[in-house]
């Protein structure tokens, strides 16, 4: 049978042409579900990646950049605080040998008190003994002196004796 | 102790004014007596007490006089000068003393040793 018509004339058939068109809309259809959706979905997907990977790097940057700044205003801080021990620390050890020198003094003005107090007494001691000695010796040369003539200072002691107790004095 | 030492004394004292018989003879018999009570070991304190006692009732003085060596006659002569009838004169050597005399009458001393003497200089 022979086609009529424009398509006829061009040599189309329009049933052949139909369905084809029916068979590229049935596999437009189908690509555009199966292949194109889902690539353009995983597209999405990735650059939504690549972007939050972007972003998610700026930030870290700008963290980072904080990260520094803070950094370097800890060491300041730290580099203060070092300072101030440091003054304290020698303010500290200067109070600290300045007190150790006043203690060491008086502890010599007490020790050499204490040497001189000893001294002193080993000295007095000392007269103290000789005096002792002394008066032994004395004691004895009266006694030595008493024993070549005893009668003689008896007797005058007992008349003294009498004497007083003929006063009534005993 | 059978008896308290102050009754043995007041017996003693008691028996030596009565003066019955001699006076050795009374102590002998008392020391006798102490013996048989078993109270000798207290004679020394009784004894004491006892002249105590006899001084008390007779109204005599004891005397102790304490020199440095044996009392010379002409010393003794001129101690007699204050002794009194009836005293009771206990003589001592005490060769600490060194020189001159301490005469004790009842509770009244009169040191005049040369002991004391030197204790009062080297005080």
């Amino acid at each position: 049978m022979e086609e009529t018509g424009l398509l006829g004339q061009l040599g189309i058939d329009w049933r052949l042409f139909l369905s084809q068109a029916v068979n590229f809309f049935i596999l437009l259809t189908v690509l555009t579900f199966f292949v194109y959706k889902p690539l353009i979905k995983v597209i999405k997907d990735r650059n939504a990646k690549i972007k939050e990977g972007l972003d998610k790097a700026e930030e870290a940057d700008v963290r980072l950049k904080e990260i520094d700044v803070i950094g370097k205003e800890k060491i300041k801080e730290a580099e203060q605080e070092s300072i101030n021990i440091i003054k304290t620390t020698e303010q500290k050890a200067k109070t600290l040998e300045q007190d150790l020198t006043k203690k060491a003094e008086e502890h010599q003005k007490d020790l050499m008190e204490q040497i001189k107090k000893n001294a002193a007494k080993a000295q007095e001691e000392a007269n103290k003994a000789v005096l002792n000695k002394a008066a032994d010796l004395v004691k004895k040369a009266i006694v030595k002196t008493i024993e070549l003539e005893p009668d003689k200072i008896d007797e005058a002691l007992i008349k003294k004796a009498i004497f007083h107790i003929k006063q009534d004095e005993i | 102790m059978k008896y308290k030492a102050k009754n043995y004394a007041e017996a003693l004292s008691d028996l030596m004014l009565e003066k019955k018989v001699e006076d050795k003879k009374i102590v002998d018999s008392f020391l006798e007596f102490l013996e048989k009570n078993r109270d000798i070991g207290k004679a020394k304190e009784i004894i004491a007490l006892a002249e105590a006692l006899f001084i008390k009732k007779t109204g005599r003085r004891k005397v102790v006089v304490e020199t440095a060596r044996r009392i010379k006659p002409k010393q003794k002569e001129l101690l007699d000068s204050i002794m009194q009838k009836g005293d009771i004169v206990d003589e001592k050597i005490n060769k600490d003393l060194i020189a001159g005399i301490k005469i004790i009458i009842n509770n009244d001393q009169l040191d005049l040793s040369m002991q004391k003497k030197l204790q009062n200089i080297f005080k």
